[in-house]
C-alpha cells in the first residue's frame, strides 16, 4: 500500500485544517455545549453527574464526529478535488487511510479540549487512570474515524448527505459507543479493570476488523 | 443436460439466471405450500399445543415471534451474500435478489420486533425492556432501514447497486459483534427484569416444539414467496424500461 500517499494526504488535510481552524475549532465549542444540553436534560444530582459523566462525552463526541466526518469527505468534493485524486496514480485504499488518519488526529485534537470540560463537569475522578483513559479513547476514536469516513463517502453519494450519515453511522457504532461509556464507567468507579479490559480489548478488535474492510471496501464507494 | 454448466466459470456466471428461473418455476408451489403449512400451524397453535402453565393464552405469540426473528437473519445473510457476488460479477440479478431480500427482511424485523412488544406487554408488563436481544434487533432495524435509504436517495449520478452493495457487507459483519456488546453491556450491568421465560428451545416440551418448528417452515414458506414475487416485480419492472427505451430509439430513428 503507497504508505506516502496517505502520509500526503493527511499532510494536506492537516494543512488544511490548521489555515483555517474553522471546523475543529467549531466542533469542540458544539461538543462542549452538547455535553452541557445533557445536563440541562436531567437536572441531575452529584450522584447522577457521575453516572451520566462518560456516557454524556460519548454521545457529545459521536455527534461532533457525525458532523466532522461529513465536512472532512465534503471538502474533497468541492472544486472536484476527489475526481483529481482519483486520476492521480494513487492505490484507493491508501486515499482512505490518508483520510481516516486525518479524521482520527481532529478528532484526538477535540478529545483534549472536550475531555477535561466533561471530567470537570460531571465531577468525574479519574482516580489516576489517565494511560488507561487515554488508550480508551484513542482506540474508540480510531475504529469510530474509521466507519465516519467510510460512510461519509457513502453518504455523499445520496441526496440526503448529512442527514443519512448519522443514521448509518450510528447504529453501526454501538459497540464502540459501548465499549467507551461502559469502559470509562468502569475506570471512574475504579476496582473493575477486569471490565475495563473486556471493553478495550472489544474495542481493539472492533478497530481491527472494520478497519480493514472498509479500507477494502473503500475502492467500491468511489469508484467512478 | 443443456442446462447444466460446462465449466465453474459457466457455473458461477449463470448462477443467478440459473437461480432466477428456479424461482420463478418454483413460485406457485412455494405459495401453495406457504398457505397449506401456515393454516397447518394454525390449527396447532389453537387446538392441538397445551396451554403454557404461567403464561397462559399470550406465549402463544412465540410461535409467530420467534420464527421472524429467525428468518430476518437468513434474510439479511441473502443480502450479503447477493452484495458480495454483486460486486463480483456485476450482473443486475444479485442486485435485485439483494434490494429484495432486504425489503423483505425489513418486514420481518418490524414483525419480530412488534410481536415481541406484543407479548412483552402481558409476560413483562411493559412494551418494551432494554433487553440484550430487543436491543439488538432494533439496532437491526435501524441497521437495513439505513440501508433501504441509501438504495431511495442516491443520487441520479451514482451506482446505486454498488453503494447499496458496499453497505449489506458492511452492516452484516456488524451484527454479530453488535449482539455481543449488547450482551455484555447488559450481563455486566444486570437489570431487575421479570424474566419469567428461560431461553426459548431450551427445555421445550416436544408439542411445543414440533408446532414451533412447523411454523419456522411454514415462515420461511412466506418469506421465498414474497422475495420471489418482489423479485419478478423488479426482473419485469426493468426489462419493460429496457423495452421502452428501445421503442423510443427505434421511434426517434424513423423519423
Amino acid at each position: 500500500m503507497g504508505w506516502r500517499a496517505a502520509g500526503a494526504i493527511l499532510a494536506k488535510d492537516l494543512r488544511l485544517e490548521l489555515r483555517r481552524v474553522e471546523t475543529v475549532g467549531t466542533m469542540v465549542v458544539f461538543a462542549v455545549l452538547v455535553a452541557t444540553m445533557f445536563v440541562f436534560a436531567g437536572d441531575p444530582t452529584p450522584q447522577d453527574l457521575r453516572r451520566l459523566g462518560p456516557g454524556a462525552l460519548w454521545v457529545s463526541l459521536l455527534f461532533a464526529g457525525a458532523i466532522g466526518f461529513g465536512r472532512w469527505f465534503a471538502q474533497e468534493e468541492r472544486n472536484q478535488a476527489l475526481q483529481g485524486l482519483l486520476v492521480s496514480p494513487v492505490d484507493r485504499a491508501a486515499l482512505f487511510a490518508g483520510k481516516w488518519a486525518g479524521a482520527t488526529v481532529f478528532l484526538l485534537g477535540i478529545e483534549c479540549a472536550l475531555v477535561p470540560v466533561t471530567l470537570t463537569m460531571y465531577q468525574l475522578d479519574m482516580r489516576g487512570a489517565w494511560g488507561e483513559l487515554a488508550l480508551l479513547l484513542a482506540t474508540v476514536t480510531i475504529g469510530y474515524s474509521a466507519l465516519g469516513t467510510f460512510f461519509a463517502a457513502v453518504a455523499a453519494r445520496t441526496t440526503a448527505g448529512e442527514l443519512l450519515l448519522p443514521i448509518l453511522l450510528f447504529p453501526l457504532s454501538v459497540p464502540l459507543i459501548l465499549a467507551g461509556a461502559e469502559g470509562g464507567q468502569a475506570l471512574v468507579e475504579g476496582g473493575r479493570m477486569g471490565d475495563y479490559w473486556s471493553w478495550l480489548s472489544l474495542a481493539v478488535a472492533f478497530d481491527v476488523i472494520f478497519g480493514t474492510v472498509c479500507t477494502l471496501a473503500f475502492e467500491y464507494v468511489i469508484e467512478e | 443436460m443443456s442446462w447444466w454448466p460446462r465449466s465453474w466459470r459457466q457455473f458461477w456466471s449463470t448462477l443467478d439466471g440459473r437461480t432466477y428461473h428456479m424461482m420463478l418455476a418454483a413460485r406457485p408451489w412455494i405459495g401453495w405450500l406457504a398457505v397449506g403449512t401456515m393454516a397447518v400451524v394454525f390449527a396447532l397453535v389453537f387446538w392441538w399445543v397445551p396451554l403454557e402453565a404461567i403464561q397462559g393464552y399470550p406465549q402463544k405469540i412465540f410461535y409467530i415471534h420467534v420464527p421472524s426473528a429467525w428468518i430476518m437473519y437468513a434474510a439479511f445473510g441473502v443480502v450479503f451474500a447477493s452484495s458480495i457476488l454483486y460486486l463480483w460479477k456485476r450482473t443486475p440479478l444479485w442486485d435485485i435478489f439483494a434490494r429484495c431480500a432486504a425489503e423483505v427482511g425489513f418486514l420481518f424485523v418490524t414483525l419480530a420486533l412488534v410481536t415481541g412488544m406484543l407479548w412483552g406487554k402481558p409476560i413483562w408488563g411493559t412494551y418494551w425492556t432494554w433487553d440484550a436481544r430487543l436491543t439488538s434487533t432494533l439496532i437491526l432495524w435501524f441497521i437495513y432501514g439505513g440501508y433501504l435509504l441509501v438504495r431511495a436517495l442516491a443520487r441520479p449520478d451514482a451506482d446505486v447497486a454498488r453503494l447499496a452493495a458496499v453497505v449489506g457487507i458492511v452492516g452484516f459483519l456488524d451484527v454479530p459483534i453488535i449482539h455481543l456488546s449488547v450482551l455484555w453491556w447488559r450481563t455486566l450491568h444486570p437489570e431487575p427484569v421479570v424474566m419469567i421465560i428461560d431461553d426459548p428451545g431450551g427445555g421445550l416440551p416436544a408439542s411445543m416444539l414440533i408446532t414451533l418448528l412447523t411454523s419456522l417452515v411454514a415462515v420461511s414458506l412466506i418469506f421465498t414467496w414474497l422475495w420471489i414475487q418482489r423479485v419478478w416485480q423488479e426482473r419485469t419492472a426493468e426489462n419493460l424500461a429496457l423495452l421502452e427505451a428501445l421503442l423510443d430509439r427505434r421511434e426517434r430513428s424513423a423519423r
